[in-house]
């Protein structure tokens, strides 16, 4: 038998405690996973919107810190904007959180500029796209109208106005595959914002290189005061909601690291004093101190190892189940990428190496007669 | 930048503001902290949704609704207009109120036809019969004369500053208001209203709050505890802290005579 068979005898031969522990290591990574897959499935999915829609720089209020941007008067800005060079396309949106029908929660409310190029990207599953820019009709998003259990030629209720559904699509982004899209007049006339935005999309020409989106961040900065314009990523990257997610994914990873190796140092110390005379008759055997170490070390990384992969499959599950809470569907999705999953497997192997390092050198330390007189 | 601050504090009456300084060490004096909470209401036009759902003593829940409350503050004027937004029963009611020259708070309620629908009403109606009173959201106890200390005491494990306000000019619906308010935001975590006989009429009590685009910390949701045990919640669920005052969003006032009852072009 081999050290590492040893090891994994010495686990098999407390499976209550080898388990407990690797339950408590799993829990915390697949809080990890879990929290911090939301957390970027957030920011992708509002970048993937923003990407779909084919903008390339977005302008809106400096100091905005809220989920979506205030809004304010589009008129002077739009026209100031559109003479910038390069510039394609100016199109105002404006968005809202509602409440649609009585009993529904709450679902994201587009307005995009009728005819522009915002609604070029959806993909009808049913329907038509809104027919003017001011009849009551909206379109949905295929999981904002499983939500909401509608389909075409029913109406919906939104800040007490009805509104005919004219389409249901689908988009590339989970967070407008659960909204509601009308017209920005429409949604200006709802929310009681006439001629307001909340940000504004610029489609650049196909000459525009780097340079040139640099070039109008600084125009916009310098003769604009109050407002900025960045790229959707940075858009994103600012939102509070995506701030507020990252911090909480990484408290998570901090406390659940210290829990996890606090856990593995607390098995394996006790795993030793019971194991007292055991690594005793091994050094009298002639075991050399640094095979204990590594006998030890070896049995503390494979529960950590263990907890690490059930925990990344646990989180996995946990974060893919979220997504379909009827509360939250079509509002997070989770996003996992390989090097993540791979480098939380490695921290739990880092866990395991700094919980089972002290009791390792503590049962390496041992005096063989000593241990043997142990009871 | 205070306007949706003072948007949501003059709507309901539990404010929000800027910072005294850095470590809120220099408590104002309480004439003082009224004083600024009542500048910190100032807003050149503010809109605020709110769902509002009530439980009744007996448990049971009313049918929640939607208002939007759209306001104008500033040394000169302050008003503001109440509008349903659904279920569609109270879809076409409104209210406008105004303080007026003399400091009383002037109510009228009205429909979709003005100036035919048109009513002066009491200051202490109750918005579409909630716990939200029309005189509670214009907050008039921050320009009485008498405001006394009550000393720090602590809300929800948050600490503040009571102030007891007190007024015997004329014939007030409220004579008695205890605010504690923070110090350093200005935001009242509780505001507690009270009859004549200093029985407690209702509590309102600050339960989230929201930062808004211009830094400040404003209300997003309170509650309000009736004195017969009703528990109303008020959730702030959109706003603009720059809405533009058209003409007819305060005409009601205009078409109304103070006298109650009575209407005219």
């Amino acid at each position: 038998m081999n050290l590492f068979g040893f090891a994994l005898g010495n686990l098999y031969r407390r499976p209550a405690r080898s388990s407990l522990t690797i339950a408590a290591i799993s829990l915390g990574v697949a809080s990890i996973v879990a929290l911090t897959s939301i957390a970027w499935g957030f920011e992708a999915s509002w970048q993937r919107a923003n990407d779909a829609r084919g903008t390339d720089l977005i302008v809106t209020r400096l100091a905005s810190e809220n989920a979506m941007p205030s809004p304010f008067l589009a008129d002077k800005l739009q026209a100031t904007l559109k003479g910038y060079p390069h510039v394609q396309e100016v199109v105002g949106l404006l968005s809202e959180m509602l409440s649609v029908g009585d009993n529904a929660p709450p679902v994201f409310v587009f307005g995009w500029e009728y005819r522009s190029y915002l609604w070029q990207h959806l993909r009808l599953i049913d329907g038509h796209l809104p027919a003017n820019d001011t009849d009551a009709d909206i379109v949905l998003g295929s999981l904002a109208a499983e939500l909401l259990h509608k389909k075409v030629g029913d109406s919906v209720e939104i800040e007490g106005r009805q509104f005919l559904i004219r389409g249901i699509f689908d988009s590339p982004a989970v967070v407008e595959n659960g909204a509601v899209v009308m017209t920005l007049t429409l949604a200006q006339q709802i929310t009681d914002k006439p001629g307001k935005v909340n940000i504004l999309n610029i489609k650049l020409d196909d000459h525009a290189s780097d340079s040139v989106i640099d070039d109008f961040k600084t125009r916009v900065r310098e003769t604009l005061p109050g407002y900025l314009a960045i790229t959707s990523g940075e858009l994103v990257r600012k939102n509070a909601v995506v701030r507020i997610s990252k911090a909480m994914s990484n408290a998570t990873t901090l406390i659940a690291s210290l829990v996890g190796a606090l856990v593995v140092f607390n098995t394996m110390l006790m795993s030793i004093n019971e194991r007292t005379r055991e690594i005793g008759l091994l050094l009298a055997l002639g075991w050399q101190r640094q095979t204990i170490v590594k006998l030890i070390v070896s049995e503390s990384v494979v529960l950590s190892l263990a907890g690490g992969l059930a925990g990344i499959l646990i989180g996995i599950a946990i974060a893919g189940g979220l997504e379909h809470v009827e509360l939250m569907r079509g509002k997070i999705e989770a996003v996992f990428s390989m090097p993540f999953l791979i480098a939380i497997l490695g921290l739990s192997v880092v866990l395991g190496v700094a919980g089972g390092l002290y009791p390792a050198l503590k049962a390496a330390r041992m005096l063989p007669s000593q241990a043997l007189r142990q009871e | 930048m205070r306007f949706i601050a003072s948007a949501v504090l003059a709507l309901l009456a539990t404010l929000a503001g800027q910072s005294y300084g850095a470590d809120g060490s220099d408590l104002p004096s309480p004439a003082a902290l009224a004083e600024t909470m009542m500048l910190a209401r100032y807003s050149a036009g503010f809109e605020a949704r709110m769902r509002i759902s009530s439980v009744g003593p007996d448990g049971k829940q009313s049918t929640p609704f939607k208002v939007a409350v759209v306001g104008q503050i500033d040394s000169q004027r302050e008003r503001l207009a109440i509008s349903g937004i659904s279920p569609p029963s109270i879809r076409d009611h409104s209210y406008a109120a105004e303080r007026t020259a003399d400091g009383r708070i002037r109510v009228i309620e009205y429909g979709a036809r003005l100036p035919a629908d048109l009513l002066e009403i009491e200051p202490t109606t109750r918005v579409f019969d909630s716990a939200l009173v029309v005189w509670d959201m214009l907050a008039p106890w921050w320009h009485w004369p008498k405001q006394i200390s009550g000393g720090v005491d602590h809300v929800d494990g948050r600490d503040c500053q009571n102030i007891r306000s007190v007024t015997n000019a004329g014939t007030p619906p409220i004579p008695e208001v205890v605010s504690c308010v923070d110090a350093k935001t200005r935001l009242p975590w509780r505001t507690q209203l009270f009859d004549r006989q200093h029985i407690l009429l209702r509590t309102i009590s600050t339960r989230r709050t929201m930062r808004m685009e211009s830094g400040a910390v404003a209300v997003r949701r309170l509650t309000i505890a009736d004195a017969d045990r009703t528990v109303t919640d008020v959730d702030v669920y959109s706003g603009d802290e720059h809405y533009a005052i058209s003409a007819a969003t305060f005409a009601a006032l205009d078409y109304a005579h103070p006298a109650a009852g009575q209407a005219a072009p």
